[in-house]
């Protein structure tokens, strides 16, 4: 392609990848949007000005009169957009910079147009910016840099060339089509692409390296919050249906202890709100009552009341909590949080061992929770009566006015129960067992949900599953509480971490034991809906993961990841630097312990040990910089003539050598020319033949004029007819006198 | 002391890499300073990753120029002498001495008294290992001593963004002549006449009449008098008085106010002019310049040492008028086998007073056809 093709179409792509990103950031208007599409298409074929459509397009060029009216249009057409259409300033504008990008698409002919057609594109890229945080905004950002340094070469190069053919009116003014220009070759291709790259890896260390200063007047941290329910201190049974669906990504959890194998497969409860009074139809907290909790150094808020012992930390869980903004005050987190690590102002918790922040957060936040799991204690087990604080018994035995055959069932039910932990068992049992999961429940119209879910319809999903069985154990005398929370289950193999979406939404059980605590019970079957992995989830899942790294490492990369990384770059050297410090030792200790044994042979005893090793360290460094200065006389000594020069040299040597045998040696004084000269008076036979080689010989060396393979070919038959030539006569006249060496070419 | 060695630091710094900026890298580098204003103020990532691509653009733009300028390795050919106004061709022979690495989009200056002078040499593309030999034509305006104290390389690659300028010393001296001018006829035929009286009466090369007789085979018939064949019917030759024997002693009066100093360069080139008419016509000519000491030129042999000294020689304030009229006088004195100009661009009146010995004396105000610019085949 030649080289003002490839400059006009790389420019037309630069503005083409701009543009694109501009559309999918804002909604352009459909008349806009046709309009520049047909701007591009004339500007791509008008590239190839040869061609009879190209011609016909030329005919269709408006005056320079017409498109100054076009602009003064468009600059009405803001006005009016701004206070009448749009009325905001951002879409205003940028639909006034698509006009100015149609415009500079459709006059393309001067150096100026080609550099405001690169500033419209990169004021459009970066209207895009602001616009978005998505990923898709990087293969954009990737492909305009990629063409925008293509351009900017081929425009650099086009301009030496312009300059190189006219180099006295300065071409200023002169289509570069006038020109006879250079074609593009596969080195070019491939060392663009290289620069490009380096260009690229130059920009990732910039961008991280970057001091985060945002402390400017226009900072924009406030989005839409992700609508949840289920979470707050008073819930209606049946209102988690509605979300079941919503597949709206609400936070990632990464287990940093666990590897994937292992938690590849295990459900993890992440705990939000626990309730328990229920009144038939809804849920409440009845100890609404919340306390600050305790700030320890580090941004780390502890659970743990004072004169208490800390769970060992091997039993807790770890959890890395990555939550999307919410519209609800509440932390989540496996149960149960002994403590809680992010960059909060307070953090507060109620009586049931919920974790309330004190307002909902705007923005996407990073924090960390570690949990102390509970386990039902051996001797619970077995435990026919148990002996529950006052306090519980009052809070959690709570029953509403239940119809008399729920509570006959839950008789019948734990009336094979020799303990309390297998009557807790026999009722979860049942749940799982006798009912069948089901969304399409209208439960909010019913007046008495839990009814129709026991006796009835006998489908329902977590809600009803997780009521029927604390309504169920309270009849048994047994305290438990419903808790709401979500239930993650979709394991981000690509990423080593679980997505929660809307639709993990889940409601579940805790049951009291007075030794072991609280235990999680979940009495819900699986949903029949669940079905095995496909090519597209994993797909997805993989999408989202790159998604989670974008935003992670560009969209919310901030000043305290770059003290991180810092802090972790100062550690590991450290770490290095201890490392090779006792290598060193190590080594020193050795050769010094094998210097003693070689020198106790050879050298005195009284030299000591000490002036050896600095003998051989010496020795060692100036072997080593001669090792060097060889290596680089090596680089810089390197021939001044070219493989193609080499060549002809060669070829010349052996004619030299072939004349020399004839007795005709070459003077150092004498040019080619004139030894050639010599040739013809004294051996005429063999003149044409060295006067071919000669002539080759002077135009590649002196006129460093292009060797092809059929003058090299021609050359090298030449040389050895010349030896034949040299042998045959040489067996009539007698031989010259010694070996000949070939005169000094010059 | 900190201070002095962070300038002389700079100073070094300066002399062998330098860059400046190109219209469109003052554009590109508003933007940027626009994006990067626009990322501190919103606290938007995508902001920052824009400034750092166009932050690394720009540091690339510093790498790749700085491959293209190193490791070059320079050979130049000047004339050994040169006169003003007169050009003349230079050559220069360039090589790429890395191995890898092409250098690209290079242009080349000439650094003569700190100044950059382009040699309108330009190379696309020089692959690495490469060499080729360039010419540049050379014209300078000024008589003396031309120091060339390096070549400077220059490259906008990759970008155009800016210009990369390497300094590579390659010191060079050239004696520049004063300009040869061409001199009215009528000066040169009264310069000739002045001599005449002192020429040796015998055939050989030159302009007077020695004497007309038949043409013999061999003869030159260039030299055939056609007027005198033409009376006679004989093919008739003349023959041409020698002039191989005279000598014209030149004297430059090296004393001119500073006011005059266009007017000495100017005495300079009238005399370097005559110098070369001269000597080519056969001519022995004797050159005193002020105080130095005599220089003498044969007809058969080129006179540049004369030139040289020419190039070489300076103006004299005011205050030596004396010494150098003293000087000259005696020089003057001792030569007394042949004609004797004396070339002053200084009008003095006392001068012709002072040299009697003198033929004839060239000043602003006897020969103005040859001082001044108008009305004279001289360049102002």
């Amino acid at each position: 392609m030649p080289l003002d093709h490839a400059f006009r179409l790389s420019s037309i792509l630069l503005a083409g990848t701009g543009f694109a990103s501009l559309t999918l950031a804002i909604a352009l208007p459909w008349w806009l949007l046709i309009v520049a599409a047909g701007a591009f298409s004339m500007a791509l074929l008008r590239i190839q000005s040869t061609s009879a459509v190209s011609g016909a397009i030329g005919h269709l060029r408006f005056s320079a009169l017409t498109w100054n009216v076009f602009l003064v249009l468009a600059f009405a057409g803001f006005w009016l957009d701004l206070f009448l259409i749009s009325q905001e300033i951002l879409p205003a504008g940028i639909h006034f910079l698509v006009l100015l990008l149609v415009n500079k698409l459709s006059n393309l002919d001067q150096r100026r147009d080609f550099l405001h057609l690169y500033a419209i594109s990169l004021i459009a890229l970066l209207a895009s910016a602001a616009l978005t945080t998505q990923i898709w905004y990087a293969p954009f950002f990737f492909a305009y840099l990629v063409i925008g340094v293509w351009t900017l070469l081929l425009y650099h190069l086009l301009q030496e060339q312009e300059e190189l053919a006219e180099p006295q009116q300065g071409l200023a003014h002169t289509t570069p089509s006038l020109l006879l220009l250079p074609s593009l070759t596969a080195r070019f291709f491939w060392t663009t692409n290289a620069v490009a790259t380096s260009a690229f890896a130059l920009t990732l260390l910039f961008f991280f390296l970057i001091p985060r200063v945002g402390v400017g007047f226009f900072q924009n941290n406030h989005g839409d919050n992700l609508r949840t329910t289920g979470f707050s201190e008073h819930v209606d049974l049946g209102v988690m249906g509605p979300v079941k669906q919503d597949p709206s990504i609400v936070m990632r959890v990464e287990l940093p202890e666990r590897t994937g194998h292992d938690s590849k497969w295990e459900p993890l409860y992440l705990r939000g709100v626990a309730y328990n009074r229920y009144d038939g139809k809804s849920w409440t907290n009845s100890l609404p009552h919340r306390r600050m909790l305790t700030e320890l150094p580090e941004d780390t808020f502890t659970l743990r009341t004072s004169g208490t012992k800390p769970a060992p930390p091997a039993r807790q869980l770890r959890q890395e909590i990555l939550l999307e903004p919410l519209d609800t005050t509440v932390l989540f987190g496996t149960p149960f949080p002994t403590s809680v690590k992010g960059h909060f102002l307070s953090l507060q918790s109620d009586l049931m061992g919920s974790l309330y922040l004190p307002f909902p957060l705007h923005t996407r936040t990073q924090y960390t929770v570690y949990s102390s799991p509970t386990t039902l204690h051996t001797t619970e087990k077995k435990s026919a009566a148990l002996l529950y604080p006052d306090f519980i018994l009052q809070q959690y035995l709570q029953v509403p006015a239940v119809n008399e055959q729920v509570l006959e069932l839950a008789r019948q039910i734990t009336q094979p129960a020799t303990s309390i932990a297998h009557a807790v068992a026999l009722i979860h049992t049942h749940l799982l067992t006798h009912y069948r999961y089901n969304l399409d429940v209208p439960s909010l119209q019913s007046p008495h949900p839990l009814e129709d879910f026991l006796l009835t319809r006998k489908t329902g999903y977590c809600e009803h599953y997780a009521t029927a069985m604390v309504v169920m154990l309270r009849t048994a005398g047994i305290p438990a509480r419903l808790v709401t929370g979500f239930l993650a289950t979709e394991w981000n193999e690509f990423g080593g971490y679980y997505t929660v979406r809307q639709r993990d939404a889940h409601a579940w059980v805790e049951v009291y034991f007075p030794q072991s605590g609280w235990i999680t019970m979940d009495p819900t079957p699986p949903s029949p809906d669940a079905a095995g992995a496909t090519w597209w989830q994993s797909a997805t899942r993989a999408m989202d993961s790159l998604r989670l790294k974008w935003d992670r490492l560009f969209v919310h990369y901030s000043a305290h990841d770059q003290f991180t990384v810092v802090q972790g770059i100062r550690e590991g050297g450290e770490a290095v630097r201890a490392g090779f410090a006792e290598t060193l030792s190590a080594l020193s200790a050795q050769a010094a312990a094998i210097v003693g044994r070689m020198g106790s042979s050879v050298i005195p005893s009284d030299v000591p040990h000490y002036a050896i090793t600095l003998l051989l360290a010496i020795a060692a460094v100036y072997g080593a910089s001669a090792i060097l200065r060889r290596l680089r006389n090596r680089r810089t000594q390197h021939s001044p003539f070219s493989t193609q020069q080499q060549t002809v040299i060669t070829l010349y040597t052996s004619l030299l050598q072939c004349c020399a045998q004839r007795g005709i040696t070459k003077p150092a004084s004498a040019t080619p020319m004139e030894f050639l000269e010599q040739i013809r008076t004294r051996w005429e036979e063999a003149w044409p033949l060295a006067d071919s080689v000669t002539r080759l010989y002077t135009h590649v060396r002196f006129g460093e004029a292009a060797l092809t393979e059929e003058a090299l070919a021609t050359a090298e038959a030449q040389v050895r007819t010349l030896r034949l030539l040299g042998h045959s006569t040489a067996d009539s006249q007698p031989p010259s006198r010694g070996p000949v060496m070939p005169s000094r070419l010059r | 002391m900190a201070s002095m060695t962070l300038h002389t630091w700079f100073h070094r710094l300066s002399r062998y890499r330098a860059i400046s900026v190109t219209t469109e890298g003052v554009r590109f580098l508003l933007l940027t300073l626009a994006v990067g204003i626009a990322a501190v103020n919103t606290g938007n990532n995508l902001f920052y990753l824009l400034l750092a691509m166009m932050l690394s653009l720009i540091v690339l733009s510093g790498l790749l120029s700085e491959q293209c300028v190193r490791r070059l390795e320079f050979h130049r050919h000047l004339p050994d002498t040169l006169f003003v106004n007169q050009p003349a061709t230079a050559t220069l022979w360039i090589a790429n001495r890395k191995s890898h690495l092409p250098s690209i989009s290079l242009r080349f200056l000439d650094i003569a008294a700190g100044q950059d002078h382009d040699c309108g040499i330009r190379l696309t593309h020089l692959a690495p290992g490469a060499s080729t030999l360039r010419t540049y034509p050379l014209l300078i305006r000024r008589r003396g001593r031309y120091q060339i104290d390096g070549i400077r390389v220059v490259t906008p690659f990759p970008f155009g963004l800016f210009h990369k300028k390497a300094f590579y010393p390659q010191e060079a001296s050239i004696l520049v002549c004063p300009e040869l001018i061409p001199l009215p006829p009528v000066q040169l035929q009264e310069i000739h006449a002045i001599g005449h009286e002192h020429a040796l009466s015998r055939r050989g090369h030159g302009n007077s009449l020695y004497n007309l007789r038949e043409f013999r085979p061999g003869d030159d018939s260039r030299a055939i008098h056609w007027m005198t064949t033409a009376r006679t019917a004989k093919l008739m030759l003349k023959e041409t008085e020698a002039e191989d024997q005279r000598i014209i002693t030149l004297a430059v009066f090296t004393v001119a106010p500073d006011e005059e100093a266009d007017r000495f360069e100017r005495a300079l080139s009238i005399a370097a002019s005559l110098i070369d008419q001269l000597v080519n016509s056969g001519l022995r000519l004797r050159l005193l310049l002020g105080e130095q000491q005599e220089l003498l030129a044969e007809g058969n042999e080129s006179p540049l040492h004369l030139f040289h000294a020419l190039a070489l020689c300076e103006r004299r304030p005011v205050a030596d008028s004396a010494a150098v009229q003293e000087a000259l006088s005696q020089a003057l004195a001792r030569s007394q086998d042949g004609p004797a100009l004396l070339l002053s661009s200084w009008a003095d009146p006392a001068l012709h007073g002072v040299f009697p010995a003198v033929d004839q004396i060239l000043t602003p105000d006897t020969h103005k056809d040859l001082f001044d610019a108008a009305g004279s085949c001289l360049p102002a």
